[in-house]
């Protein structure tokens, strides 16, 4: 029949010792490398469940990285951009990817550089601009984010009194959570797979979730579904900017950036971060070329304002590796060499832009933008689209889709009667 | 009238209006144990009895009759009055 | 402050319970006082303003209440006159809070009236309370309730497990227990209560909540006027209606818990209404405190003087088998619809909660009018409910998650946008992974007019297999009720004479399986009341 007394007695031991050991197995997988415990082989080496906490994860590893070099951005830089790689420099090392995933915004980029020279150490620092983000307002929330009071510094880089409380706080949630408890769990059941998600020490990502998608699905279906995304996307900007006067938004944010770097002599490279042809030419034929072309010449002005100590790469063109076919539907095994799907190059691609950066004999992709290169570089793209894609080079998915609607110049023709 | 007979008028009036001739009340039988004698069909009772016996119960009094002998009993009040 | 907060389960409810334990074992009168003062403290947590709404309305509904303790039998029009008062007080009192930007804005939509709308500060829980204050009024007039002090009255208002969200009691339920309750530990009471507090948190939290962020979207998006395939509009209309139903499933059980903990029973609310097998039925599982009090309140005093009129001037009324259009308009139809007109403004101040109460109303009209025609077209009652149990249920189920998606849905035009969807008016369209994945199927669901669509095939499958547990649960295992019924978890609960088969081994017993298998339950409530924040990257 049972005895009530009994009952809660072992129901407060039994409840007590499972919350011990939720708490102890939380912190040694450290599922969110949030209190650095060591990674131990088989259980916590390859940490996958970061993936939809990186802001959190990556605010941590940053303060222990002491990294001289930081690279900022969305998740085109999250996942393309090795900090290891062999391209880096010796004297740009270590480096951290401070690349955030999801719900990207520019402002992001301007705090979590703030974050980054705030932890100490950082001379070097290169972030990665996706032009998107330049065709829609930001509006600063109202009231402080999660992710606000939990930087070392507020927005004017004064200290930041709701640090320790947040510290606590998160500290509190990664060790009693559901959510936790099952990130740990996967995290652990997971080492087996060498192909395992991982969010390295140095904030670099392994591309796991695009190489499963890919075996799954194929390429094709990865950039059809991207191209479904964008093409929503680029008629809400197309939207936006049918009325929009004068400088285009969230320059604000970049001229703080620079500001913020200035001010603690860190070396600037501004990077519009690379398209697959798929994404332009959807940008494109919304109309939305010339501002591209607006936000490349005010990001010039801006930086030409600096008297050299920025400098502004644009990787944003119709240069072969943003041009390479995509395979066909059904199509499961043909690999791609530059982008995972139009809007996330792979880590070759990202290597190759770090050699051309920082480098030597790089390939010839992209160019520094200046006052004095600019025109002649809008040009030089109009004039490679006008051969890839309105003279049917390139096989892209859009170019093959919407054929007729591409708004290309028509053939130079001979005057005659019409 | 006894309260036996009111008892088996009770039932009479009962099973007319619901249909059903395999109802059988008792004192201490509660509305759950009639599957259909829902709120709707009880006003309807208590209407039809007030008919039947030339009565009128107070509205407070017919909610909170906890079972049928309540409504015997309420009969025999209101008519020894 | 939520039940479901660390503060609550970590903070307040040890204080309360401690407290009330220590001084019960001196006197009880100062355990209630406590209980009454930890509640104003409960209330007051979230806003303290409210405070200052409800002590006047507390004390001027007192004040009303001796008005008619002492006149109701020596001057009853007085007494009317006062009870009259009295309702209007507390209707005015609620409608200015809740309804006074409704009804303001809905002039401005019909005649273009000019009235600004200022955000007013809704006080916690005010429907549930002023319902309470009402029937308690109507009680004391009619004799119900004698012998109350201002403490006693404080205690019934403010008793925190249901001070928010319900279950809707009556006075002369809790009194008596108030008056009888222990005031200090029973092993037995607190086992129970832990139980069900903690049953209702994992389901709040673990079965309910995660559904939030799944439909929400969707909402959005017929608010804004996009049209969604079969697909997702069934998945708006199944995922939202499973989330209320474990919110207030859970929320149901979390109040007889704490209830519990100070020997108080409460009433049911909440039966397994998803597993009802008509309207009617669904009505006397779904919110069953307020069913009851509107059926006590306004249905009932209606039908009966309605009933009396009508019999009066001889026209035809119920009773015997031949019902008659007109009685039915009269003495059904109408009062159904009022009083499901008034629940459904209840629920909230909004043309969808209208339209949700009339849709309920008509419903249960249908219901009746069946009920009543069926004896003639189909006598053999047997074979009718052998026959038409499932049926019902399948019709029941649909109709009740139909018109969960006026409760859900921000405007009349996105229910409807989503019930075309639910139709499929505008076609059925599947991620193209699950294309991809089918093979052979694939082409014969093509041919069928599904279409492929760049939505995630990943969150599609998450979101069904969440959806059809959470339907095996709620529509197969027993509730929370039948697993404590030897126990009297609510007010009149009893085990059953047949108990259903899968409660064989769910049968709560004070044991050691019982005390681990719940401490794995607590613990999974508790490890959900926080959570870091996540953004979902749904890529694929």
């Amino acid at each position: 029949m049972g005895n009530p007394r009994s009952f809660l007695r072992t129901w407060i031991v039994t409840l007590a010792s499972l919350a011990a050991v939720v708490v102890a197995v939380n912190l040694l997988v450290d599922p969110y490398d949030v209190f650095g415990t060591p990674r131990i082989a088989g259980i916590s080496l390859l940490k996958p469940g970061a993936k939809n906490h990186a802001l959190l994860a990556k605010t941590y590893q940053v303060a222990r990285a002491h990294p001289v070099t930081v690279v900022i951005g969305s998740s085109s830089t999250h996942i393309g951009i090795d900090a290891f790689a062999p391209e880096w420099p010796a004297a740009m090392r270590p480096v951290y990817n401070y690349g955030i995933p999801g719900g990207y915004a520019t402002s992001i980029s301007l705090r979590t550089l703030q974050e980054a020279i705030a932890v100490g150490g950082v001379r070097n620092a290169v972030v990665f601009l996706d032009f998107q983000n330049f065709f829609v307002p930001e509006h600063p929330a109202s009231g402080l984010t999660e992710d606000d009071r939990r930087y070392h510094t507020t927005p004017d880089g004064a200290p930041n009194p709701h640090r320790p409380l947040q510290v606590a706080n998160d500290m509190f949630l990664s060790l009693a959570t559901m959510g936790a408890l099952i990130d740990s769990l996967s995290t652990v059941a997971g080492q087996g797979n060498r192909d395992l998600l991982n969010l390295a020490p140095d904030g670099s990502s392994t591309e796991a979730d695009f190489i499963d998608a890919a075996r799954a699905d194929g390429m094709h279906d990865m950039f059809a579904q991207k191209d479904a995304f964008e093409a929503e996307r680029a008629g809400e900007i197309a939207r936006i900017m049918a009325n929009w006067q004068g400088k285009l938004p969230n320059l604000d944010i970049v001229a703080a950036i620079i500001a913020c770097a200035r001010h603690h002599n860190v070396a600037l490279a501004l990077v519009i971060t690379p398209h697959h042809g798929d994404a332009l030419e959807i940008y494109w034929r919304n109309g939305l070329w010339p501002r591209v072309e607006q936000l490349k010449a005010e990001l010039t002005a801006l930086v030409a304002a600096q008297g050299g100590a920025v400098t502004l790469w644009d990787f944003l063109d119709y240069s072969t590796f943003n041009t390479e076919s995509v395979p066909r539907a059904g199509d499961r095994r043909t690999p791609t060499h530059w982008f995972w799907e139009p809007t996330h190059f792979k880590k070759q691609l990202g290597e190759i832009m770090i050699q051309r950066m920082f480098g030597s004999d790089a390939p010839a992709f992209g160019a520094l933008l200046t006052p004095n290169t600019i025109v002649a570089r809008d040009a030089e793209i109009r004039a490679d689209r006008q051969s890839l894609i309105c003279e049917r080079k390139a096989a892209l998915l859009t170019a093959v889709e919407t054929a007729g609607a591409d708004g290309c110049a028509p053939p130079e023709k001979a005057p005659g009667p019409t | 009238m006894t309260e036996q007979e009111r008892l088996t008028t009770l039932t009479r009036i009962l099973s007319d209006l619901l249909g059903d001739e395999s109802i059988e009340l008792a004192m201490d039988t509660v509305r759950e144990d009639i599957p259909e004698w829902d709120s709707f069909n009880y006003i309807n009772f208590i209407v039809a009895v007030e008919a039947e016996f030339g009565i009128k119960f107070r509205i407070v009094d017919v909610e909170s009759f906890p079972n049928v002998g309540a409504i015997v009993k309420a009969i025999g009040a209101a008519r020894g009055r | 402050m939520l039940f479901n907060s660390y503060t609550f389960i970590f903070g307040f409810l040890p204080v309360a319970l401690a407290g009330f334990y220590a001084l019960g074992a001196r006197r009880r009168e100062w355990a209630l006082l406590w209980l009454t003062a930890v509640s104003l403290v409960f209330y007051a947590w979230w806003r303290p303003v409210n405070v200052l709404l409800i002590a006047p309305s507390i004390l001027v509904n007192y004040g009303l209440a001796r008005a008619l303790e002492q006149t109701s039998e020596a001057r009853p029009a007085l007494a009317r006159a006062i009870l009259v008062a009295g309702i209007i007080f507390n209707l005015c009192f609620l409608g200015y809070f809740k309804y006074l930007n409704f009804i303001e804005g809905a002039l401005n939509d019909t005649f273009g009236a000019g009235f600004v709308l200022t955000q007013l500060i809704l006080p916690l829980g005010i429907s549930f309370i002023t319902f309470q204050k009402i029937a308690f009024l109507v009680d004391v007039h009619g004799g119900r309730v004698s012998r109350f002090s201002l403490a006693d009255y404080g205690l019934f208002v403010l008793f925190f497990p249901q001070l928010i969200a319900g279950p809707i009691v009556h006075y002369r339920e809790m009194m008596p227990q108030f008056r009888a309750a222990p005031g200090r530990f029973d092993a037995e009471n607190v086992a129970v209560g832990l139980s069900l507090f903690f049953f209702g948190l994992a389901k709040k939290l673990v079965l309910a909540d995660p559904l939030g962020p799944l439909v929400a979207p969707l909402y959005g998006q017929a608010a804004a006027g996009v049209p969604q395939s079969m697909t997702e509009a069934w998945i708006a209309a199944l995922g939202f209606t499973l989330q209320i139903y474990f919110d207030f499933s859970g929320y149901s059980d979390m109040a007889l818990g704490l209830g519990r903990f100070f020997g108080i029973k409460l009433p049911v609310n909440f039966n397994s209404p998803l597993k009802a097998t008509s309207i009617i039925d669904f009505w006397l599982r779904w919110h069953v405190s307020l069913t009851r009090f509107l059926t006590a309140y306004i249905y009932n005093p209606l039908t009966l003087n309605l009933t009396r009129r009508r019999m009066a001037k001889g026209k035809p009324i119920f009773g015997g088998r031949s019902p008659n259009i007109g009685a039915f308009v009269n003495l059904l139809a109408m009062p159904t619809m009022l009083t499901m007109l008034v629940s459904g403004i209840w629920h909230g101040a909004g043309y969808t909660y209208i339209l949700w109460g009339a849709l309920h109303g008509v419903l249960l009209c249908i219901n009746h009018a069946w009920r009543l025609a069926r004896p003639r077209i189909w006598p053999d009652t047997k074979a009718y409910r052998r026959k038409m149990v499932p049926v019902g249920f399948v019709l029941t189920f649909v109709s009740v998650v139909a018109a969960m998606v006026l409760f859900r849905a921000p405007s009349p035009s996105a229910a409807l946008l989503l019930w075309k969807g639910m139709v499929g008016a505008y076609g059925v369209r599947l991620p193209q992974a699950v294309f991809s994945r089918l093979g052979v199927v694939a082409g014969w669901l093509t041919s069928i007019g599904v279409q492929p669509a760049w939505t995630s095939g990943s969150l599609l499958l998450a979101t069904t297999l969440r959806i059809v547990s959470l339907l095996a649960i709620a529509l197969l295992l027993p509730n929370t009720l039948q697993m404590l019924a030897a126990f009297e978890p609510a007010i009149g609960v009893k085990p059953a004479k047949t108990p259903p088969r899968l409660l064989h081994g769910l049968t709560w017993m004070p044991d050691r399986v019982w005390a681990v298998g719940l401490a794995c339950v607590a613990l999974a409530g508790i490890l959900s009341l926080g959570e870091l924040s996540e953004f979902l990257y749904w890529q694929f």
